[in-house]
């Protein structure tokens, strides 16, 4: 199964971002980027089937979503 | 408070700075300390993450209470620091900012720096028993010039509560930044 990654520009933001699409009944967690060079960025992971929704509620409420990357989980 | 050895004392500096200090306060930073005191905004791993919810948790409640939200909160060292932000970053050249006469040296410090670029204040005076003359004072000291109303909400030496509910409504009405 694959996560999409949603970065945003600080844990601020990410912590935000997770606890609104937790109220949406969008599972999330927050991690740091996988790749370097992010800065203070961070993370929010959703499902795969989820992203689109995800990052259409984060940009209402006006975090700015910078990159989408891509990771395999266990599940 | 007692210090032993027959040594006791009656605090009485509450003006400079209050003393004991909660308990609250107290436990909240034991607890910051010796539970989560990890970085909060550039790690990964559990403990970085909790405290960062920490730190969020108090910008929630800090913005519940200034009417912001979490990410509008900036955490500084001190009033003074808070103080030197807000005024260096709202004025520029020309700006007049009206003061009332019970400020704090927090306050007239950094305007007085101020005035090297330009920025000029004036002090209201403050009724210590009518709330309606300080606003009208407030208010007589407009000019197309002033860009902020700044004032204490209680005076450390005297214990007068500054009527700042009128006062930021006065600079809302006006078009001022109140603070």
């Amino acid at each position: 199964m694959k996560d999409k990654l949603i970065l945003c520009s600080s844990v601020t933001y990410a912590i935000k971002g997770r606890d609104f699409l937790k109220n949406k009944g969008i599972k999330t967690t927050i991690k740091r980027p996988p790749k370097g060079g992010c800065g203070c960025g961070y993370c929010i992971s959703v499902r795969e089937k989820d992203v689109t929704n995800a990052i259409n509620y984060l940009r209402n409420i006006g975090i700015a979503v910078n990159e989408i990357d891509e990771i395999e989980t266990l599940e | 408070m007692n210090f032993g050895k027959g040594i006791s004392m009656i605090y009485l500096d509450n003006c400079a700075s209050s003393f004991p200090k909660p308990k609250e306060v107290a436990k909240a930073m034991t607890r910051a300390i010796n539970v989560f005191g990890a970085n909060p905004g550039r790690s990964g791993h559990f403990l970085s993450l909790y405290a960062a919810n920490e730190v969020y948790n108090c910008r929630e409640i800090v913005g519940q209470l200034f009417n912001l939200p979490p990410e509008r909160v900036i955490f500084t060292l001190n009033a003074t620091m808070a103080i030197n932000i807000a005024l260096k970053g709202a004025l520029l050249e020309g700006n007049e900012v009206i003061v009332s006469d019970f400020e704090h040296n927090a306050i007239i410090r950094p305007l007085k720096a101020l005035e090297k670029i330009g920025v000029t204040y004036k002090q209201a005076c403050v009724d210590l028993y009518d709330d309606s003359k300080t606003i009208k004072a407030f208010e007589q000291q407009i000019t197309n010039k002033t860009r902020m109303l700044a004032c204490t909400h209680c005076s450390n030496v005297l214990g007068k509560v500054v009527p700042i509910k009128q006062l930021g409504e006065l600079a809302k009405k006006r078009g001022l930044l109140f603070w």
